[in-house]
């Protein structure tokens, strides 16, 4: 494969954002929760001050996107729920005409919205826990808030941790699908194939390098080709 | 299985620690349940579906 025939998915900031946040999560999740199962260390420290690190790696992320990047792309749109309406039809024997997606498919985006708000319930109530803690900048005032409240940041954050294991697990399941083994790459490496974007993207809702489209009306009339290229039709062949 | 860990203040009242840790359990099972239905989903639903659709030939 010539490396013109690269098409970039993933900058090297996002790369970098994604496999600290992952980093950092499985961090959390380790001092959290092995004390829990009877694996007893001096976890604390390690516990707030990978939420830190995921704090930032958060903030420069929701920056990044806001900013630099395309928010759209990472919206539900009418047409991914009709394109998604379509791929259930087809799992289920029918026959349908599925819409190729722009950037990320309606499960992605949909994955996505799930963990930001688990991750951001664990930071936000974690960060105020850390009032509760001894750093080199602050000395703790657990009477900062009263028993009650604390008791409900608690549960949140236990909730919210307890959630994001789900989510990490069917996270992880996917990227390991052979099926999905191409995505995986691209977190890695950065890039897609051009036949896999081809192949599974629409030119028209995603063009690496440029601005992400809001998915347009149907068009009155396009030829045979765009349609292919925007389309995976499953039908019975004759 | 108690949803909820409470105890009691240096005055007697309940009060709320956090959520059981019995729950973990739960949410490693919704985990596995996704996981194990779509992995045999895509082992035996599909493609049965995919020969039904493509008339036994190869799409």
């Amino acid at each position: 494969m010539h490396p013109s025939d690269r098409i970039v998915r993933h900058l090297l900031p996002d790369r970098i954002f994604h496999w600290v946040m992952a980093a950092s999560v499985v961090a959390l999740l380790a001092t959290g929760f092995l004390p829990v199962l009877g694996v007893n260390f001096a976890w604390v420290t390690i516990h707030w001050g990978a939420g830190l690190v995921l704090t930032a790696a958060v903030l420069f992320h929701i920056l990044r996107a806001m900013v630099w990047q395309e928010p759209s792309s990472m919206m539900v749109w009418p047409a991914d729920l009709r394109a998604a309406w379509q791929a259930i039809l087809a799992a289920l024997g029918r026959r349908a005409v599925v819409p190729k997606p722009g950037k990320y498919l309606l499960l992605q985006k949909l994955y996505h919205h799930a963990i930001a708000l688990v991750l951001l319930v664990t930071i936000g109530t974690g960060l105020l826990m850390m009032v509760k803690v001894d750093t080199p900048f602050w000395t703790r005032d657990p009477y900062w808030l009263g028993d009650g409240t604390w008791g409900v940041i608690y549960v949140l954050h236990g909730v919210a941790a307890m959630a994001s294991i789900t989510l990490i697990m069917v996270h992880v399941y996917f990227a390991l699908r052979p099926e999905k083994l191409w995505l995986t790459r691209s977190m890695i490496v950065g890039w897609i194939t051009g036949d896999e974007y081809r192949e599974r993207h629409d030119p028209a809702r995603w063009k690496p390098g440029g601005r992400a489209r809001k998915p347009r009306a149907t068009a009155g009339s396009e030829d045979i080709a765009d349609r292919a290229r925007r389309e995976i039709i499953i039908r019975r062949e004759p | 299985m108690e949803l909820l860990r409470t105890s009691q203040n240096a005055w007697g009242q309940e009060v709320l620690l956090g959520v059981s840790f019995d729950l973990l359990w739960l949410f490693v099972a919704a985990g596995g349940v996704v996981i194990l239905g779509h992995a045999l989903f895509k082992a035996l639903w599909e493609p049965a579906i995919r020969r039904r659709l493509d008339g036994g030939r190869q799409r």
